[in-house]
């Protein structure tokens, strides 16, 4: 079993019903194979960076979930399949990455409907008695400015 | 007594270029494919990454980095090219 986040977008043109059943369906094809799904959470409706199969919103889902190798594949198989997902992505995760929450003003862009902030950290305390908490202490309050600081994700 | 030989050539570091003020420190901060605001402030207006010896940061990270932004863009969350206006 190994820890992969899968994260895909649907197409904004699916009704909620049909939306629902899309997620369900990869929903299923992890927990179908053995596979537990750890986090199940919704990004919902956001603006695509650039756009992709001429849809310039999205609907996206990510799922953290321990399985074995065969679902990516399998995911992937029907990611592909599907014409109304526009984007997936699986990736191996680290053990944490289920309660790791960005800090505070890095987590969440306004208007994006970003999960943000609710996920209780620390739920699986003890399990990685090295990794480090995912907050650090210190504000940094820099001068990012030169990189760029856009936080307007439709410009 | 060999004089001790030069072992590479002088990088624009040792005559005294100046070195990055370290704004980008990043210690603390999750570098992750969905932690848009961080990674949006390592790439420029145009959307591209901004080189370590501008950020700082130190190697390790700024491959951490451009992982994350990659990840990033290939899921629309961050633009390949964002074109700048007026």
């Amino acid at each position: 079993m190994t820890r992969y986040e899968t994260t895909f977008i649907l197409s904004p043109d699916l009704e909620e019903a049909e939306l629902e059943k899309n997620i369900e369906r990869y929903a299923g094809i992890i927990t179908g194979r053995g596979g537990t799904i750890v986090k199940h959470e919704r990004w919902g409706m956001r603006r695509l960076a650039y756009q992709i199969k001429k849809k310039s919103t999205g609907y996206y889902t990510h799922l953290v979930h321990d399985s074995g190798p065969d679902v990516p594949r399998e995911l992937e198989r029907q990611f592909l399949l599907n014409e109304n997902c526009l984007r997936y992505l699986t990736v191996r995760a680290e053990q944490r990455t289920a309660e790791v929450e960005f800090k505070a003003p890095l987590g969440r862009v306004e208007g994006t409907g970003f999960a943000g902030p609710g996920t209780p950290s620390g739920a699986t305390a003890g399990r990685e008695p090295d990794a480090k908490p995912a907050v650090a202490q210190e504000e940094k309050p820099g001068d990012w400015s030169t990189a760029g600081d856009q936080d307007d994700p439709d410009k | 007594m060999a004089t001790p030989r030069r072992r590479r050539t002088p990088s624009a570091w040792d005559k005294g270029a100046r070195r990055p003020r370290r704004y980008a420190e990043i210690k603390g901060f999750e570098i992750d494919y969905k932690n848009e605001r961080l990674l949006r402030r390592f790439i420029s207006e145009r959307g591209k990454m901004v080189p370590r010896r501008i950020t700082g940061v130190s190697s390790v990270n700024q491959r951490r980095l451009g992982q994350a932004i990659k990840r990033a863009r290939h899921l629309a969350l961050l633009p390949f090219v964002d074109e700048v206006y007026k």
